[in-house]
């Protein structure tokens, strides 16, 4: 008997979970967004979504979407996890009926999300987040679109960093073992030795370790000029740097963007003072970044100097304008519609402006998206064409110092 | 949310707990029937997952291989392999006490884990490997779910099928016998390490279909889809929720395991984004809690052993 | 450069072995494994750290309370948990562990978040000694006094205390223990109490050397396991020992193989361990 109220009320439980989304459906547009809130990038996803939410609530303060409808964010969390992440995509597209989707964060669920769930499914997937070079070579049908370059983009603006401007000869790097990490390494690497210089050492980390002590000593052993540093803050970026300074490992410090972030200098400002880091950044000449931090401040707080929150802000931006140019939340008319709207030489629209854009997608006329992270758009494969910024440690703070644009 | 939204996830649903399934009736091999603890179940799957995967796939200068082979040919060897690795792990660690073999594998495991994000000559490395073929894909465009489900049912089928024959066997009795009375069996003048080994590499065998079911159906594995959590613990939590030694209780325990793992997730995102971090860590503690009652008020699961054939074996 | 891996190496080593000679006094009288030792050893480091930094109490005090509550919760995950499990079969028991382990990890990111912490936000400057030949932090050096400290009082409890003497017997011989008219259960209470302390210690002097995290406990839950098999299963002294010898192996492999394969530095002595002598270098003959 008891076995089988046991079963009963596991049935139950599973069945009103899985119905329960759809009790309150009402007459809305869905955009689904695929971040992680537990796992090894938690840290980025609570920003992440803040800036798609950000990007909801211009829309629907303007007269919603589709002829006044409003825009419904539905979010599932990927746990970091392949797993997790393909089966999330899987609720989105088929329990929560959308077919438009932004994210995931690493690329190692991005890509079996797209492969198994949304490019089957006639799903646009626009991820804010990964850089994985696979991503524009693989075969999606056109569904797959990112607004953050590829990692090879800033691999040559972080060499070039450390050859032409600080002048080393000698560069020793860490990176991070994930695509992501190793993304970057290829890259530096590359680019430093075209430039002249020599790579005294190329070292993997396994994240999460408490500590990296020996991975320095072989990173410092033949006495580069500094460390070259490709990590996040919460996978192990600051304890290597805090190890390196502590052991007199080394003095001199290159970041990239995971390391964008103020935790890093805390309790070590006067040994970080004048250190330079990369980082995706908006292109010169738009104001989209001013009016996005002051947006995002009367709406969340101080803004965290974390990447990924602009881009999921301009990818939900983006996919709202394909919608409204589709007239349809169809899987394909979106994809189709964001190659039509979105021009170099269209009418500006900034990120505030979202009932300007709705007139000119009337009027039949193309944009030219002033987002976030700069202007959005996407070639061939899919990928934005970004711009790498540098940035500088400042009276311990983390202040933007000037753009590259490839 | 439409009808046919809901019957297109049921089958999404059903195909991971199918393949869920499938290592819970592994597991169920290893542990149900033979009492052996192996708790690098990740291991298995991935060596399955990244067999199949440079089997199928075309020649690619990323990765080992691409030897392009047929699908079923890939399901083989990635069972195939499974099966000699532990084979290789059963020589030292079969013959002494449970635990080690629970310590062995989970070492194993994460080195198994290691290789594959270091080694890129062989996995390509923390890149993985994309565009593992699904079978007959091209013909069958927008229903293909079904058919992949098709192809899980069927797998499960022939183990379940098997599984229960075997355990009814002589074989079967024997195996059982040591779990019980280890003792007595070495006294009937059994081969009691033959009997553990062939049940944990037939076990390992299913854990590798499995694994190139997994991977077949993503397309794509990375060295992050083999964590400890979602691949062995989430498998332990099913057969100990359906019962050991139970191969319809595996079934229901995958069944049951993965439907609250993944509807508390829909509970958790109607949460305000705040909340979020919170409510996910809240899920595993509900999941762990959960878990810890089953064992306390049901160890035995909701079905229980099952009653075979009588368990004395004739000496 | 060896000498330097060897000095580090000690330090890990040292905080290995104070984990370890709780988990193996534990595998060797209740006869399993429990897997959320290494958790229970983040738990302490965080209580210590909610002391220390939450409640700003002086670090010898965060130190004693952590330690305390540490013991605290072990007994408590005996009495709910273990202590009726342990009739059944071991495999459920680990398993119940396991599950205890997410348990705990998932309360710490519930209550501290996901972020790394730390005990003081400043850095410490190494001590160099001879040009560069060798560096250690001031806080190592307390670390390696306090766990010598530790290690000593352990000695002392084990060898000159009834209760030491009961522990180590029934770790021995639970059978031989209870016809000798031993309170088994008050022992095995002891016991767990024992193992909070020293684990929490653990904790706390890791964190104290690095950072905390939540996974930290998890990540060397392999390392500790390897050390009590390499000591011998329910053998204190043994666990010490298999604790340096890991710890020592684990950051001198870096001269020969990549650090990325660190990790796998302890398992492959646990491997090798189990194939030649898998009683353990000072454990009794295993069945």
């Amino acid at each position: 008997m008891f076995k089988k109220r046991i079963f009963v009320v596991m049935m139950i439980l599973m069945f009103v979970s899985l119905s329960i989304s759809g009790v309150f459906a009402q007459d809305t547009v869905k955009i689904g967004t695929l971040v992680p809130m537990t796992g090894g990038l938690a840290s980025y996803g609570q920003f992440t979504r803040n800036g798609t939410l950000l990007a909801q609530k211009i829309i629907n303060d303007q007269g919603g979407i589709l002829g006044g409808k409003k825009l419904e964010l539905v979010n599932v969390d990927t746990q970091t996890n392949p797993q997790s992440g393909v089966d999330g995509a899987q609720k989105l597209v088929s329990v929560s009926g959308v077919n438009a989707i932004v994210g995931a964060l690493s690329s190692g669920v991005t890509i079996p999300v797209a492969e198994s769930v949304t490019v089957p499914g006639e799903v646009v997937l626009i991820s804010p987040a990964s850089t994985s070079p696979i991503l524009t070579t693989l075969d999606d049908n056109g569904y797959v679109f990112r607004t953050v370059p590829s990692d090879s983009l800033q691999g040559v603006v972080a060499a070039n960093l450390a050859s032409n401007r600080l002048d080393y000869d000698k560069l020793a790097i860490i990176y991070v073992n994930n695509d992501y990490g190793q993304g970057l390494n290829d890259a530096i690497v590359e680019q430093f030795e075209k430039n002249g210089g020599e790579i005294t050492a190329s070292i993997a980390f396994e994240p999460n370790k408490v500590s990296y002590r020996s991975e320095l000593m072989e990173a410092a052993k033949d006495s580069p000029d500094a460390l070259l540093l490709v990590a996040y803050t919460d996978d192990g970026g600051i304890t290597i740097i805090r190890q390196a300074l502590e052991n007199g490992y080394f003095d001199k410090f290159i970041f990239t963007d995971g390391l964008k972030a103020p935790e890093i200098t805390e309790g070590v400002e006067q040994y970080l003072e004048g250190m330079y880091g990369t980082a995706p950044t908006s292109m010169p000449g738009g104001n989209g970044p001013e009016i996005f931090k002051n947006l995002y401040e009367k709406e969340f707080g101080e803004i965290p100097p974390k990447p990924y929150i602009d881009t999921s802000f301009d990818a939900t931006f983006v996919l709202a304008l394909a919608i409204e140019k589709a007239g349809s939340t169809d899987g394909t008319a979106i994809r189709d519609a964001l190659g039509e709207v979105l021009s170099e030489d269209g009418m500006v629209v900034n990120i505030n402006e979202w009932n300007k854009a709705k007139d000119l997608i009337k009027a039949g006329q193309k944009i030219r998206y002033e987002g976030a992270s700069g202007p959005v758009l996407f070639n061939q494969a899919g990928d934005s064409m970004g711009a790498i910024g540098i940035w500088k440690i400042k009276d311990g703070d983390i202040v933007n110092d000037s753009v590259e644009v490839q | 949310m439409t009808l046919g939204g809901i019957f297109s996830y049921l089958v999404f649903f059903l195909i991971f707990t199918g393949i869920y399934a499938v290592m819970t009736l592994a597991l169920n091999m290893q542990r149900g029937f033979a009492g052996l603890f192996n708790i690098g179940i990740a291991g298995f799957w991935a060596v399955g997952s990244y067999t199949s995967a440079i089997m199928t796939t075309p020649p690619s200068a990323e990765h080992l291989g691409g030897y392009n082979l047929p699908f079923v040919l890939g399901l083989l060897a990635a069972g195939l392999v499974a099966a000699l690795l532990a084979f290789l792990i059963g020589i030292p660690t079969i013959k002494l006490r449970e635990d080690y073999l629970g310590i062995a594998t989970i070492g194993i495991a994460e080195i198994i884990r290691l290789v594959i994000k270091n080694e890129e000559w062989l996995s390509n490395g923390v890149r993985g490997i994309a565009g593992i073929p699904k079978p007959m894909a091209g013909f069958l465009g927008h229903n293909y779910n079904i058919f992949f489900l098709l192809i899980v049912v069927l797998i499960i089928a022939i183990f379940f099928y098997l599984s229960e024959k075997g355990i009814n066997s002589p074989w079967g009795r024997v195996l059982r016998a040591i779990r019980e009375e280890e003792e007595v069996v070495k006294a009937a003048g059994k081969n009691v390490v033959r009997y553990r080994m062939e049940a944990f590499v037939l076990g390992a065998f299913m854990m590798g279909v499995g694994g190139a079911l997994y991977a077949h159906f993503t397309s794509f594995i990375s060295p992050e889809a083999f964590k400890p959590m979602q691949a062995t613990f989430l498998v332990w939590i099913m057969l100990i929720i359906g019962g050991s030694a139970n191969n319809f209780g595996s079934l229901v325990g995958a069944l049951l395991t993965w439907g609250i793992w993944t509807g508390t997730e829909f509970l958790t995102g109607m949460l305000p984004a705040a909340y979020t971090t919170q409510a996910s860590a809240l899920r595993v503690i509900l999941i762990g809690v959960f878990l810890e009652i089953i064992l306390l008020s049901r160890p035995q699961g909701l079905f229980g052993e099952k009653k075979y054939s009588a368990s004395s074996s004739k000496s | 450069m060896a000498v330097q891996l060897f000095l580090n190496g000690v330090i890990l080593g040292s905080i290995i072995a104070l984990g370890a000679i709780g988990l193996s006094l534990i595998y060797g009288i209740l006869k399993f494994g429990h897997f959320a030792h290494g958790d229970l050893m983040t738990l302490g480091a965080y209580f210590a750290f909610l002391f220390k930094v939450q409640l700003a109490l002086p670090f010898w005090l965060a130190f004693i309370l952590a330690a305390m509550l540490t013991a605290l919760v072990a007994i408590i995950l005996n009495f709910v948990l273990y202590r009726h499990l342990r009739k059944r079969d071991s495999v459920i028991v680990m398993i119940s562990s396991v599950g205890a382990a997410l348990i705990i990890r998932n309360i710490i990111l519930l209550f501290w978040g996901p972020q790394n912490k730390f005990y003081d936000k400043a850095i410490q400057m190494p001590i160099i000694l001879g040009d560069g030949f060798l560096r250690i932090k001031e806080n190592q050096i307390v670390i390696l006094i306090l766990a010598l400290i530790l290690v000593i009082a352990v000695h002392l409890f084990l060898t000159r205390t009834k209760l030491g003497k009961a522990m180590r017997a029934m770790a021995d011989n639970i059978d031989l223990a209870q016809i000798t008219g031993i309170n088994t259960e008050r022992v095995i209470i002891w016991t767990w109490a024992m193992s909070g302390v020293l684990t929490a210690a653990a904790g706390i002097l890791l964190a104290f050397d690095t950072h905390l995290t939540p996974v930290m406990g998890w990540n060397l839950l392999l390392p500790l396991f390897a050390a009590v098999i390499l000591g011998g299963i329910g053998s204190p002294y043994g666990a010490m020992f298999g604790g340096l010898v890991i710890g020592i192996s684990q950051e001198m492999s870096t001269l020969v193989i990549s650090a990325a394969y660190k990790p796998a530095v302890a398992f492959t002595i646990m491997i090798l361990m189990l194939i030649i002598k898998p009683s353990g270098l000072m454990g009794k003959k295993v069945s």
